[in-house]
């Protein structure tokens, strides 16, 4: 008989065995059970269709505006070395840990009637709460974090070498931005914005208290699912199947696309 | 055609004197000296990343730094041509586009563009290789597309970093006389760290020794054993052992 590791002891697995049990059964669960009953009329019913059109039309744009905004910032994040720097990562990153009721608060308080930006909203007749646009600004505010550490860590990655051999040959910033940083960095972004895409698409909580959940307008696929909780179980389920296998697919390509990135030079 | 290195660089903990001034007179200097001895950070300097509190750079009479100006161009305005010790070649680009890439940064003009490009791969013997990408080219292969692409912007002067340390022990010979070649045809101003005994016994030349981040006026290898003052510096071990070794 092979002889075991001694990283492999059975106590190591069996302890391991616990949480794998734990984080894996519930899905195992919603898989067999999530198919049951009227699985297909639940996935086609208009009201379906229109949450997750809604779900991935935000995410989407959610997403965009993240990449465009935060890939820029996560380059010069990586590049200072200023303690001002530092803290604005710490700052940046914190609403990822920020429970879900706290950001629905905080959003709330900036954009809603009597936030920091009620007042400046109103003169440009701007209703931002209960209304699309706070889906895509909850989901930039939660999920963006997630994209900006991952291009954070990219562009860290790169050999300082190359920039400073690009800025021997005379490359501005810009150019080195764009024709360096981004391309060496390309498979590592994509993979950051499918786990932010993935994080968008499930967002719930501070959906719920800065956006609402009117059906057609605010009521993404978690807030369905939520609904649904409350009259047709089987329903909320087969739902529920749904959105684990579309994250599990984001989750999946990205990392692959993190293995492959690994493995180039 | 020779150079001539003008060269005191005392570097201390926050205070970083530099005098330099190199001349169209000359041919090549090496920089040895032991590990963690300020080789680097010269080249840094040189380059731009640290800057002097006393003293000045001048390269073929032009002043890259003055502190008592105050004046310290940016790396990207010095005009220097750098090639580190992995080469620094872009992963992501082919030859070619390592080249494109490194002409687009000084000329505007896309003919002009492009004809140095062509001009580069022929001379350096790269038209075959301009589609690679660095991970399928050879040790010595890489060092063409790195020596081209440094000198593609006609720089003032080349600075080269431990070029051969990358290498492994089978190409490292044949890539030292290659890199010997390329050199003699060079009509810049070129300085070379080193730590290896080998590329002093191919350049013997001009030898810069630093030491405790101090550098003297260069001179024969010889030259700095022959002076007592020397016998007490903390180099003195390293040097007889490269004199040593490149007999």
């Amino acid at each position: 008989m092979k002889a075991l590791h001694p990283a492999q002891s059975p106590t190591l697995y069996g302890m391991s065995l616990v949480l794998v049990l734990v984080l894996v059964l519930p899905m195992i669960a919603l898989i067999t059970q999530g198919l049951g009953g009227d699985a297909l009329r639940a996935l086609s019913s208009p009201a379906t269709l229109q949450a997750l059109w809604l779900s991935l039309s935000t995410s989407a744009l959610a997403l965009l505006v993240v990449v465009v905004f935060g890939t820029p910032l996560s380059y010069l994040l990586s590049r200072s070395k200023a303690r001002w720097v530092e803290n604005l990562q710490t700052l940046v990153q914190l609403p990822v840990v920020l429970p879900p009721a706290v950001a629905g608060v905080a959003l709330l308080s900036t954009f809603g009637q009597k936030g920091l930006l009620g007042p400046l909203l109103h003169a440009m007749e701007l209703r931002i709460v209960f209304s699309t646009a706070a889906i895509v600004l909850t989901s930039v505010f939660v999920a963006g974090p997630l994209y900006v550490q991952g291009a954070l860590n990219a562009f860290s990655s790169i050999d300082e070498e190359l920039l400073l051999v690009a800025r021997s040959m005379g490359a501005k910033s810009l150019r080195i931005f764009w024709q360096i940083a981004l391309p060496l960095c390309r498979p590592a972004l994509i993979s950051a914005s499918l786990l932010c895409a993935a994080r968008a698409l499930g967002e719930f909580g501070a959906t719920l208290m800065f956006a609402g959940n009117l059906p057609g307008r605010t009521q993404t696929m978690p807030l369905l699912i939520y609904t649904a909780m409350e009259s047709d179980f089987a329903r909320a389920r087969t739902l529920s199947l749904l959105l684990l296998l579309l994250s599990a697919l984001l989750l999946a390509l990205s990392f692959s696309l993190s293995r492959k990135w690994r493995v180039q030079p | 055609m020779t150079y001539t290195f003008d060269f005191a660089f005392v570097a201390q903990v926050g205070n970083l004197a530099l005098d330099v001034d190199i001349q169209a007179q000359g041919q090549m200097l090496l920089l040895i000296g032991p590990n963690g001895s300020g080789k680097s950070s010269l080249l840094r300097t040189l380059l731009g990343l640290v800057p002097i509190t006393s003293g000045h750079i001048n390269v073929q009479g032009r002043c890259l730094a003055d502190a008592a100006t105050g004046l310290g161009l940016v790396t990207e305005q010095r005009r220097l041509g750098y090639v580190p010790q992995s080469y620094g070649l872009f992963p992501h680009l082919t030859v070619e586009q390592q080249l494109n890439f490194a002409v687009q940064c000084r000329s505007a003009e896309r003919s002009v563009q492009r004809a140095s490009v062509r001009n580069a791969l022929e001379q350096w013997d790269l038209i075959s290789l301009s589609r690679r990408y660095p991970r399928e080219l050879s040790g010595g292969q890489r060092q063409r597309v790195a020596l081209a692409r440094a000198l593609i912007g006609e720089p003032l002067a080349l600075l080269l970093d431990e070029p051969l340390a990358a290498q492994d022990v089978q190409s490292k010979e044949q890539v030292r006389e290659a890199l010997h070649d390329h050199l003699l045809h060079i009509t810049l101003p070129v300085i070379m760290v080193t730590h290896d005994p080998k590329d002093a016994k191919q350049w013997p030349e001009w030898v810069a020794v630093m030491d405790n981040g101090q550098l003297r006026s260069p001179r024969p290898v010889a030259d700095v054993l022959a002076d007592s003052s020397a016998r007490s510096a903390r180099s003195w071990g390293f040097l007889q052992e490269f004199v040593a070794q490149t007999r």
